[in-house]
């Protein structure tokens, strides 16, 4: 892959990036930075990539090690969640329940929730990323979904 | 009902601000500017007077992220999968730097590191005139920096081992392996570990030669740095119960597993306890778990979801003592001797398979179809 198809690759990817950075980081401003941090990682890291075909789970696992990055840093200067609410980083009217709901899940599921479910991610694949067994990512998908249907059940009966 | 295809609706569009970052980034790229080199391999290298030093080229740097050196995938057994895995998430880098000097070449291949432990595997080949032989070593044993600093502080914390790899018997081309252990957890990420090797030697027949008993082979110096990637991939239960260790309760407090070493947090004056209580009976009776606690604590196998039991795993160094950090917990943390997917691990025994402790986890469902994944997800309207 040359830097041109590099470049490409990326705009390719660019809302698969978002939506994964976005179930870690929350704050879109964090996004933004860990994508450049991912991205220059990437394209300094480009010969250790064999096949291109699998640039897009390579550089979503970087970006998630950026994201998790950046939460360390975060923490070691105030709590992460309280650094998000002091940071308005939800505006709920901006999302959809679903969205939402998913947002609202432990971490874990919902980085896989993201992966498998909005950016289609095969249970390989989403494994590889998230450096999980098969059968963890089925059951944790399990484990997602019916939370989720919990959750919006809730929020139908509420309203 | 909501398909798989509208879960892509009901995330949101890339905001201006993500995009901008995005295409600033790729213009950078684009203009070959500013590009950081984080990971400056083989800088210090080409300082070294006197060494002639070949800098990793792109032939070295070609080999495939996802395979591993194949005397690492012998030594520590890993699954394909596990090799790609660990080598997207950085935890095993492949490094590729080359220094010759006195006709000998030697290669940092390829490295692990977890927060307690950086393991390096190089390879020494040696000009027709050197013979490599069960007796050759480094004549000023390992000298290991971090940022520059000597690795060794002089206390217990940091143990490391140096060795040619065993059972290899090539004249000219061998394994070299080094595993350093930090008894507490230590933040790797950008630290720069530096390593050299001086003078090659054989120590005529002598198993740990004096000053002077040793002949050196190839009078040189053996630099090499690499930039610790800081990758964590820590698994941490909270355990929280008391165990018999034999004959003693011992309140294990959690686990944190890598997928090469483990380290159990206890209870300090429990575990304490029992290295009091076996040092003042002064006896060995055959089966007996050990004398002390760090014994105890040594795995003896690991169960797996899949019926697997694994009885060989332990195998690297190891640390046992009350933490710097809370002097209310004792630590023992071990290296394993070869890879382990603790995801798929059900139980791990210890104290000569006497004690098993059962890891937590999220429920499992086996076999789950992707195509049920992917059907009838059971939300009704969700997207607004």
């Amino acid at each position: 892959m040359n830097r041109n198809e590099f470049i490409q690759a990326v705009r390719d990817a660019e809302d698969s990036l978002y939506h994964v950075s976005k179930a870690i980081l929350k704050n879109d401003q964090d996004c933004g930075d860990a994508v450049q941090e991912a991205l220059l990682t990437a394209y300094e890291k480009l010969y250790t990539l064999k096949e291109d075909k699998y640039f897009k789970t390579w550089l979503t696992r970087i970006l998630i090690n950026e994201c998790y990055s950046i939460i360390k840093k975060k923490k070691r200067l105030v709590p992460y969640e309280e650094y998000l609410e002091d940071a308005g980083a939800w505006e709920t009217d901006k999302y959809t329940d679903l969205y939402l709901a998913i947002q609202a899940l432990p971490e874990e599921l919902r980085v896989l929730v993201t992966l498998y479910y909005i950016e289609g991610f095969s249970v390989k694949e989403t494994g590889e990323i998230l450096h999980l067994a098969q059968g963890t990512v089925k059951s944790r998908l399990h484990k997602a979904r019916a939370l989720l249907r919990d959750s919006l059940q809730e929020e139908e009966a509420t309203c | 009902m909501l398909g798989k295809g509208e879960w892509k609706e009901a995330a949101p569009q890339v905001p201006e601000e993500f995009h901008r970052k995005l295409e600033d980034t790729l213009m950078e790229i684009e203009g070959g500017r500013k590009i950081r080199m984080k990971k400056r391999r083989g800088m210090k290298v080409l300082l070294v007077a006197a060494a002639i030093v070949v800098v990793g080229t792109g032939a070295a740097f070609a080999a495939d992220v996802f395979s591993w050196n194949p005397v690492m995938v012998e030594k520590f057994q890993p699954s394909q999968e596990e090799q790609s895995a660990l080598a997207l998430d950085q935890v095993s880098q492949q490094i590729g730097q080359s220094v010759t000097d006195a006709g000998v070449t030697m290669t940092l291949e390829q490295t692990l590191e977890d927060p307690h432990n950086l393991y390096m595997l190089f390879e020494v080949e040696t000009p027709e005139n050197i013979e490599l032989t069960e007796w050759t070593l480094f004549e000023q044993g390992l000298y290991v920096t971090v940022d520059g600093d000597p690795a060794f502080d002089g206390g217990g914390n940091m143990g490391a081992t140096g060795s040619f790899v065993d059972g290899q018997t090539d004249a000219h081309r061998r394994s070299y392996e080094i595993w350093i252990h930090y008894s507490e957890e230590i933040s790797w990420e950008g630290k720069e570990i530096g390593i050299k090797f001086v003078d090659l030697a054989d120590s005529n027949g002598i198993k740990a030669p004096a000053e002077g008993q040793s002949e050196v082979v190839a009078k040189g110096e053996w630099d090499f740095t690499w930039t610790a990637s800081g990758a964590d991939s820590t698994l941490r239960y909270d355990i929280n119960q008391t165990y018999d260790l034999g004959g003693y309760p011992v309140e294990v407090k959690r686990l944190e597993l890598t997928p090469f070493s483990y380290t159990i947090v206890t209870d300090a004056a429990d575990a304490l306890a029992v290295d009091e209580d076996e040092k003042n009976r002064m006896e060995y009776n055959g089966p007996d778990p050990g004398m002390d606690i760090l014994s105890r604590l040594v795995v003896d196998s690991i169960i797996m979801k899949d019926g697997t039991v694994i009885t060989d795993a332990y195998g690297g160094p190891g640390s046992g003592g009350v933490r710097e950090e809370d002097p209310n917990e004792y630590s023992c943390s071990i290296g394993m001797g070869k890879v382990i997917d603790w995801s798929q691990a059900e139980s791990i025994l210890f104290c000569q398979g006497q004690t098993e402790i059962v890891l937590p986890g999220l429920d499992t469902v086996e076999d789950i179809s992707e195509e049920e994944l992917a059907k009838d997800v059971p939300v009704q309207d969700a997207a607004q």
